[in-house]
């Protein structure tokens, strides 16, 4: 259970680096070929950057929840995912979606068991 | 951008608060929070995609990008399955099984609520 100063503590980094977080995820956002590559390696990175904090013993409500959490996003690789099946390509968005599964999962993998 | 993803950011630090209140294990906070945001986030983002929603590229950045993304995680997915060990343990298949039906779920949230109010909107007109 959080105190009073470290409540607003953590809601104020959770604030700063998820906006920093997002910002970043909008311009990585922009590359987009076969699948969205953009939105996928936002995610993996996120999941790095959260498994590298567990794994160093400094599970930071700021890193992992903000940053890693702003940079990451459910929302956005749902729409792509839609945006792919709509247009005809469903092995793409199969194959996205099982990218955005794995990847972002191996990712965090490779963090807690070698960073 | 940025104000949108750290509001975003700050409301999903906020459901995981409520509902570490609600004083259930670490792993059923983390699945039942990571759950709530991500469906409520891509049926939002569905809405700000929809022909309902303000013109302005703007606001669709602000709570699109910045907010519904600031709220929705994967890495939190990932620390689920993989940080915390579910994804390989023996009930390991149960935890892949809810997060691949997240995944559809959230596809199917986007859908339902960009198609309801894209046809709400060509009602109105």
């Amino acid at each position: 259970m959080l105190t009073g100063f470290e409540l607003v503590a953590g809601v104020l980094a959770v604030g700063v680096l998820g906006g920093v977080g997002s910002v970043v995820r909008h311009f990585v956002g922009t590359w987009s070929g076969f699948l969205p590559w953009g939105i996928l390696a936002a995610n993996s990175i996120a999941s790095l950057l959260a498994g590298a904090s567990v794994a160093n013993g400094f599970y930071e409500i700021a890193l992992v929840i903000g940053l890693a959490g702003g940079l990451s996003t459910f929302s956005t690789f749902a729409a792509q995912s839609y945006e792919l099946i709509s247009s005809g390509h469903r092995a793409r968005a199969v194959l996205n979606s099982v990218a955005n599964l794995l990847i972002p999962a191996g990712s965090l993998l490779i963090a807690v068991n070698i960073l | 951008m940025f104000l949108g993803g750290a509001l975003g950011s700050i409301a999903r630090f906020s459901i995981f608060l409520g509902v570490e209140q609600a004083g259930v294990t670490a792993v059923a906070i983390e699945l039942v929070a990571t759950s709530i945001v991500n469906l409520a986030g891509a049926g939002f983002l569905g809405f700000v995609h929809s022909k309902s929603f303000k013109e302005s590229e703007k606001a669709k950045a602000f709570w699109g990008s910045g907010f519904a993304g600031g709220f929705t995680t994967i890495s939190g997915l990932a620390l689920i399955t993989a940080g915390s060990g579910l994804g390989l343990s023996e009930l390991g298949y149960l935890y892949w099984l809810m997060v691949i039906l997240q995944f559809a779920l959230g596809i199917l949230a986007y859908w339902f609520i960009n198609s309801r109010f894209d046809r709400a909107k060509e009602s109105v007109n």
